[in-house]
């Protein structure tokens, strides 16, 4: 379990850029979470909470959204495709030609804006 | 009130500093492979058996651990110098605590570098390292629903070990149930069943082993 870790790392980025920008305080977060990340999205949100308490980001709307996994064939085709761990294989062959691809995209964890007062 | 654009990747932090480990043991000419998997699945005894068997090269190890320096004690006996990590409450190695253990190697005097990670088939998963390829090493006594319950590790490996295939009759386990899982996941995957007390399978390994690392030259 790293949710911890993960929150750990946003709280941190998020505080120092608000300082930044003189802010005092935080009262939204957009996070977008890749599909391929081994976090679970209800306990980041917990990690999240407690992490933030007493900082300028206690009590902020957190938004979270999961991205889809880019894969990326040898011939250049570049898909996206969507993937439930507990339901359906991932699969790792170019939907267009069969060929075998590279993960592209899917295992990042961003912060794409935050709200600041 | 205003909006802050930021798209900043925590992940990326990591990811940049596994890619320096890349190119510190590229210019080692050091070829490192991580050992993943399991908590007790045999991911010690592997490196010492491969250790073993590969000796035309010079082998050592980076043995990652939560509190202990038991692993790379063991390896140290076994004669393949190692450098034990603490990683203290976290549940997996970083790229940062790598990069660290280089310090206490002589990456000039190493063909091949084995990464023992935590026991742990979910955490080290978001974490590279660095090292050219990663092997994960679950065992039959974890069940053979194991591999179907931890996708992720299977999908970013590029081989893994399903170990003590000797007791898998006494586990009620099918090691070829497992192997179909994890193809199932990644049809690039290679699967080697093994046994570490009988010696089955083991040579696959090594030579699966020993062509990554002349691929990696080229
Ligand atoms: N029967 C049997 N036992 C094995 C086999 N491989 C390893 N073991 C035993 O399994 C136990 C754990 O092996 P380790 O190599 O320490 O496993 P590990 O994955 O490094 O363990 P941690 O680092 O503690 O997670 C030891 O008692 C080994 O002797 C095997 O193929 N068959
Ligand atoms: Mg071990
Ligand atoms: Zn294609």
């Amino acid at each position: 379990m790293h949710e911890f870790s993960v929150a750990g790392d946003i709280v941190e980025n998020i505080i120092v850029e608000a300082q930044k920008h003189h802010a005092e305080k935080v009262t939204g977060v957009f996070l977008e979470i890749g599909q391929l990340m081994m976090v679970e999205i209800d306990q980041l949100r917990f990690a999240l909470e407690c992490l933030s308490k007493d900082t300028l980001l206690e009590n902020a709307n957190i938004h979270m959204e999961t991205t889809p996994i880019v894969i990326k064939c040898i011939n250049g085709h570049e898909e996206e495709v969507s993937w439930d761990p507990y339901k359906k294989p991932l699969e790792l062959t170019c939907p267009v030609c069969k060929n075998t691809v590279k993960i592209i995209k899917g295992r990042e964890c961003i912060i794409r804006k935050i709200v600041a007062e | 009130m205003h909006v802050i654009e930021l798209g900043r990747d925590v992940m990326e932090l990591n990811r940049n500093l596994a890619e320096q480990n890349k190119k510190i043991l590229d210019g080692h000419g050091v070829f490192a492979v991580d050992i993943l998997g399991a908590i007790g699945s045999g991911k010690t005894s592997l490196i010492e058996i491969l250790a073993g068997k590969l000796s035309e090269f010079r082998v050592a190890a980076i043995a990652g651990d939560v509190v202990s320096d038991l692993d790379s004690g063991r390896l140290n006996a076994a004669g393949i110098p190692s450098v034990g990590v603490n990683t203290g409450r976290e549940c997996h190695l970083d790229a940062h605590l790598v990069k660290r253990a280089f310090d206490k190697l002589s990456l000039d005097e190493i063909d091949i570098l084995f990464i023992e990670n935590v026991g742990n088939l979910i955490c080290p998963v978001d974490f590279e390292l660095g090292s050219h390829k990663r092997i994960t090493v679950v065992s039959v006594s974890e069940g053979d629903d194991t591999v179907e319950k931890h996708p992720m590790i299977f999908v970013t490996s590029d081989a893994a070990v399903i170990n003590k295939i000797d007791i898998a009759d006494a586990v009620d386990a099918s090691p070829q149930k497992m192997r179909d899982d994890a193809l199932k996941l990644n049809s690039r995957l290679s699967v080697f069943l093994t046994s570490i007390k009988t010696g089955e399978g083991l040579d696959d390994v090594v030579n699966w082993i020993r062509d990554a690392k002349e691929n990696q030259v080229e």
